[in-house]
């Protein structure tokens, strides 16, 4: 069981300079309630980015993820949970861009 | 075959201990912390991930420092704690190995034989990589330097710990000059965030 490496940039992308901040964590929103996200990274420019990690060609986002995604994208959101407080993010954080790889 | 729960109880105890032996204490809500010097306290988290396949586990460590005298201004400026440790600088530890990335530690419940290496190391990358990083920034400049930069931090945690900083360095026109700027950024917002910054900026413009 070797140290497993998660993606340090965007596939398909020239790698960019983003870090991992947190892995598995609770998003919650005013409306319409909560997610878990498996990541949430630090770009270049130092914003928190949600990750969402989707595998095969008929994955995508199930609908309660695409609403809290697009609140958290709207009007922001909390970060509930052990792994987010392990990680220090902040307890609120306004608009928050979302990528799905 | 041990469940997941049960690996995963038994690696963090594993872990905690470890730690223990290294004079990092768990407090304040689950981070370990270890007493650097008046100011300074070093801190370990640990980010679990349960919802691999097979009934793995994941465990990265989180390294930082909390610089106390930051972290107590800004909670007599804010209402409710903004943030959810008190860590002023924080970094996966796998970014300060020789090859700069997320490391995640991976424990199957089927190799239970190999678990304690697996805990060695991940022992052995926090003393080596997050001690080094913890003794180097005990300071309140090298504090600031990293701040500034936006290392070790992200914009959501940066823009109350560098004016607080500023603060205890003597360097109130810097920080209210930044606090205008984050206020003027997020002019017409209305979320939670940003009501509780305004919240701290004025608090801190009335210091």
């Amino acid at each position: 069981m070797p140290a497993q490496g998660l993606p340090d940039h965007e596939p398909g992308q020239v790698p960019c300079r983003v870090r991992l901040f947190c892995g598995s964590l609770i998003i919650s929103t005013s409306f319409p309630g909560r997610a878990r996200a498996d990541f949430v990274y630090r770009d270049a420019d130092g914003s928190l980015v949600v990750g969402e990690a989707k595998n095969g060609s008929t994955a995508a986002l199930n609908p309660n993820q695409k609403s809290v995604y697009g609140e958290l994208q709207k009007g922001g959101g909390q970060f509930v949970g052990g792994n987010a407080r392990e990680a220090g993010l902040p307890q609120s954080v306004g608009p928050t861009q979302v990528r799905v790889f | 075959m041990a469940t997941n729960s049960a690996l995963a109880k038994s690696v963090l105890r594993e872990i905690q201990d470890n730690l223990q032996a290294l004079s990092f204490c768990k407090k304040r809500g689950g981070g370990f912390y270890k007493e650097l010097g008046k100011d300074t306290e070093g801190y370990v988290g640990l980010n679990l991930a349960t919802r691999l396949p097979n009934n793995r586990i994941g465990i990265s460590s989180i390294v930082g420092v909390s610089y106390l005298p930051i972290e107590d201004r800004i909670q007599k400026l804010c209402i409710t704690s903004p943030f959810l440790n008190d860590a002023t600088l924080t970094t996966a530890v796998g970014y300060l190995t020789p090859e700069k990335r997320f490391l995640q530690w991976v424990f199957d419940p089927a190799l239970r034989d190999i678990v304690d290496s697996e805990i060695a190391k991940i022992i052995r990358s926090i003393e080596q990589y997050g001690l080094p990083f913890m003794q180097e920034h005990t300071s309140l400049d090298s504090i600031i330097e990293e701040l500034e930069a936006t290392r070790y931090t992200v914009n959501d945690l940066r823009r109350y710990r560098l004016p607080a900083a500023y603060l205890l360095a003597g360097k109130r026109d810097e920080a209210l000059k930044l606090v205008g700027q984050e206020l003027e950024a997020m002019r017409g917002r209305t979320d939670p965030a940003a009501s509780q910054y305004r919240v701290f900026a004025q608090a801190l413009q009335e210091q």
